[in-house]
């Protein structure tokens, strides 16, 4: 009870114009750069947090920001179905049968299906998170500082699974990211390190700069340096919308919020393992696994609804315990803190109204967004023929511009934002998925400041870690986890499961 | 090849197109007062330079805060050092750029403690001594007969790695152990960790440390100053909690705001802001804002400033770079 009283309270935060406009702004830049292939919501949401702050609202940043994160789930599926290019990578499975419907000339129905799915996965995705985050809160106390080192280490080697390269490519990621962590003034001692005599690196990298740096810039570049043609060609069956398939989807669609709902908030989880595991339980299931690539709708409502339930849930973690189990969670974190909001258990004590006013935008949001993408899906498609020097010149712009506004220092804009944009061009140039640093770096960071700070506390006592029920527990299931990664060795079961 | 020169000349264009020019005269109607804070936004510091600019905007002044965080408050104190002195640059100071940086000689510094002119002080907040619920430690006198029979159970945490050094110097002068500083990053984790009982003492802020004690989730036992001591005290009606640096003056200590402009600004201009600002934080609306942010006494003259200023130095100077 006490739960829907604060959620009637998020609501009565969220119905105003104020925070309307904010939703809406966010779920349809989401929408947008959702559709857009070029620029993902991490590399977004970097560009518009300077904007974002300083417009000093932090109930408004972070219902825009969550609205362009879940935004982008939505609008990720409009151009997988129609051209065949994911906007998004969570959009890549849907990609497989949509594209192939839409080519049997049932778009009307892959785009209906794909946007009944997201809204069935975000709204019970919304509503795990408002009961799932309550008792996580109050629990959180007792997670110290020993057992965040051992969530951390969870943490970490889960998210290895979510690169897409091999095994040991992303554990070469994940402690390449450690490395990075560590540049900057050590919180213990106050001594600098690698920071190479330069004062722009004492407080280490800025998050924000080389995001835009590793996956912004230079999925910018790498469409521009392609002569893809995206023109959309429409036929006469384009629209096509048949009742049968939305029959067939009902089951698809609450089996896909399940899984996503559970997978968005494990470690290594979240919305790209959340649609593949999705697809890969309704071929199984299905008693036509053979035409499962040949446009099934099957293949198009279960991921759908998986990812956008994944998107919803993926919030819990963050919320409750402040640990992103995600980039993009990453991100959002970075987005709290710099709005002076640390998440945690101190959330729904410190700031309710931001707390529950935010669970409440996801419903709002939800909304908008099937308003959004039924009917306008032929003005979203449009986009896609806007000349790509204007579209993209204007993104490298507020790249560079947001890059130099976060801290005002040129210095980062030259030195971090180059060496990364380098960087992730080369890890795009050789195929290589750099979300595993991105984690690395983040989690990393906490890894050390909660292992430095157990020792500090218990006098260099390691056999704690196993002591303590909670920290055996996440120590248990990271062996299991290390267990899983030395089975699969070099082998890619995702690379695997996609030439499949 | 040409769409990719139109897309290189776009981009030239657009960053052309947002060049600003500078000023070169005292003219807040005209030109921007740029208000430099050396932390991100959405910190204690960040609001307060935003109320002052309010201020300015109130009073018909354009005003605009910049962030520019980095190097531990260097990059921005090395900025409006070496900015021209008329008045059109300002920068929200505390503790950390002026002592920390100056007596632990961080680097890549360009500046010293007269490279800036106090305009005007922004208040001062105060630092608790709070004790988790789980401990068995009631009072001041308690906590001290507690760690000088458990010296190993001696551990504060807090939130800043410099200023830490002053706590080496409050158990010296209290006789007691040299206690484990357990640093944390920023004010929040460290409160978490003691409302779970995860660590038993620690030093945090007035207004991070009042409302949990109001709501019985932990206990103050001690101020290190005098300044909030009767505001905590009235929250339970509990005299026993003491001021520290009653005994020890030296320790009389707190986190302090104020404006400063570069060195050799002129004192006309710097008397035109000081008489903005205090008019500004006369009002009671901004007094309850500066409040909700734990910040008291707002406003005063440049001397004040001076003094806290300098007072802290020395303070920093003799005592704790001895000890380092």
């Amino acid at each position: 009870m006490e739960i829907l009283n604060n959620l009637l309270a998020g609501f009565e935060i969220i119905l105003t114009w104020k925070y309307l406009l904010w939703c809406f702004i966010g779920v349809f830049l989401g929408t947008l750069i959702g559709i857009l292939p070029g620029i993902g919501s991490i590399a977004t949401i970097a560009i518009l947090l300077p904007i974002a702050i300083s417009l000093g609202d932090p109930t408004g940043t972070l219902v825009m920001m969550a609205g362009i994160y879940y935004g982008a789930q939505y609008g990720g599926s409009t151009t997988s179905i129609l051209l065949n290019i994911p906007g998004e990578t969570s959009s890549m499975i849907t990609a497989i049968d949509g594209y192939k419907m839409s080519q049997k000339g049932k778009a009307g129905s892959a785009l209906t299906v794909s946007a009944l799915g997201s809204f069935v996965g975000g709204i019970i995705g919304t509503v795990v998170v408002c009961f799932l985050a309550t008792p996580m809160i109050n629990s959180a106390l007792l997670f110290g500082p020993i057992e965040y080192t051992s969530l951390m280490i969870m943490c970490l080697l889960g998210s290895v699974f979510i690169s897409r390269n091999s095994i040991f490519v992303g554990l070469g990621m994940l402690c390449t990211g450690m490395l990075l962590a560590m540049i900057g003034a050590d919180v213990n001692s106050g001594t600098h390190r690698l920071t190479f005599g330069q004062t722009f690196l004492l407080d280490g990298i800025t998050f924000a700069i080389m995001v835009m740096g590793l996956f912004g810039l230079p999925e910018v570049l790498h469409v521009l340096l392609q002569n893809r043609n995206s023109e959309v060609k429409k036929n006469k069956k384009f629209f096509y919308f048949d009742t049968k398939d939305i029959k067939q989807s009902i089951a698809p669609c609450f089996r896909g919020t399940i899984i996503g709902s559970i997978l968005g908030v494990i470690p290594g989880g979240g919305t790209w393992i959340s649609t593949m595991a999705s697809y890969m339980i309704e071929k199984k299931i299905s008693k036509t696994p053979e035409k499962f690539g040949t446009g099934m709708v099957q293949g198009v409502a279960g991921p759908e609804s998986a990812n956008n339930a994944a998107a919803q849930t993926s919030f819990i973690p963050l919320l409750t315990l402040g640990v992103p189990f995600q980039p993009i969670m990453a991100m959002m974190l970075s987005v709290m803190l710099m709005s002076d909001i640390t998440p945690g258990p101190q959330l729904i004590t410190d700031h309710p109204n931001i707390f529950w006013a935010l669970i409440a935008s996801f419903c709002i949001g939800n909304i908008m967004l099937l308003f959004l993408n039924l009917p306008l899906i032929g003005l979203w498609v449009k986009l896609l023929n806007i000349p790509k020097v204007l579209l993209y010149s204007a993104i490298v712009f507020f790249c560079i511009l947001g890059a130099y506004k976060i801290n005002n220092n040129w210095q980062e804009v030259v030195y971090i934002l180059l060496f990364f944009t380098a960087l992730g061009y080369f890890f795009k140039k050789i195929d290589c998925d750099p979300s595993p640093l991105l984690l690395g770096f983040v989690i990393g960071g906490y890894l050390e400041e909660y292992l430095r700070r157990s020792l500090l506390l218990h006098d260099g006592n390691f056999i704690l870690f196993l002591e303590r029920p909670i920290s055996l527990f996440f120590i248990v299931i990271s062996a299991i986890i290390l267990g899983c990664l030395i089975w699969y060795k070099n082998k890619n079961i995702f690379h695997k499961f996609l030439k499949e | 090849m040409r769409n990719y020169l139109a897309f290189l000349s776009l981009i030239v264009f657009l960053f052309l197109s947002v060049q600003n020019t500078r000023a070169t005269e005292f003219q807040p109607t005209k030109k921007q007062i740029e208000i430099i804070v050396p932390y991100p936004p959405g910190g204690a510091t960040d609001r307060v330079a935003r109320l002052v600019s309010e201020i300015f905007l109130e009073h018909g002044w354009k005003s605009t805060v910049l962030n520019q965080p980095g190097g531990e408050t260097t990059i921005a104190s090395n900025n409006v050092a070496s900015a021209k002195p008329d008045g059109h640059t300002l920068y929200i100071g505390g503790n950390g750029f002026l002592d920390a940086n100056i007596v632990f000689d961080a680097p890549g510094r360009l500046y010293n403690e007269n490279s800036f002119d106090p305009v005007v002080p922004l208040g001062h907040g105060s630092l608790m001594l709070a004790v988790s619920n789980t401990s068995t430690v009631r009072t001041y006198e308690e906590f001290k007969n507690y760690v000088k029979v458990n010296p190993d159970k001696f551990k504060i945490g807090f939130w800043n790695f410099y200023t830490a050094h002053l706590f080496y110097e409050w158990a010296r002068l209290e006789g007691l152990p040299k206690p484990t500083i357990v640093t944390y990053k920023g004010s929040a984790p460290q409160i978490t960790d003691i409302l779970g009982g995860h660590i038993e003492f620690i030093f945090d802020s007035f207004t991070a440390t009042n409302k949990h004690y109001e709501a019985d989730k932990l206990r103050i036992i001690a101020s290190l100053d005098s300044k909030n001591l009767v505001r905590v005290q009235n929250i339970k009606n509990d005299k026993k909690i003491i001021n520290i640096s009653k005994d020890h003056p030296t320790l009389e200590i707190s986190t302090w705001y104020g404006i400063f402009s570069p060195a050799n600004t002129s004192q006309s201009v710097k008397q035109e802001i000081r008489d903005v600002v205090n008019a500004g934080f006369a009002k009671q609306k901004n007094i309850d804002r500066m409040a909700e942010l734990g910040i008291f006494d707002v406003g005063g003259s440049a001397e004040q400033l001076n003094r806290t200023q300098k007072d802290l130095l020395s303070f920093f100077k003799d005592t704790l770079k001895n000890m380092k």
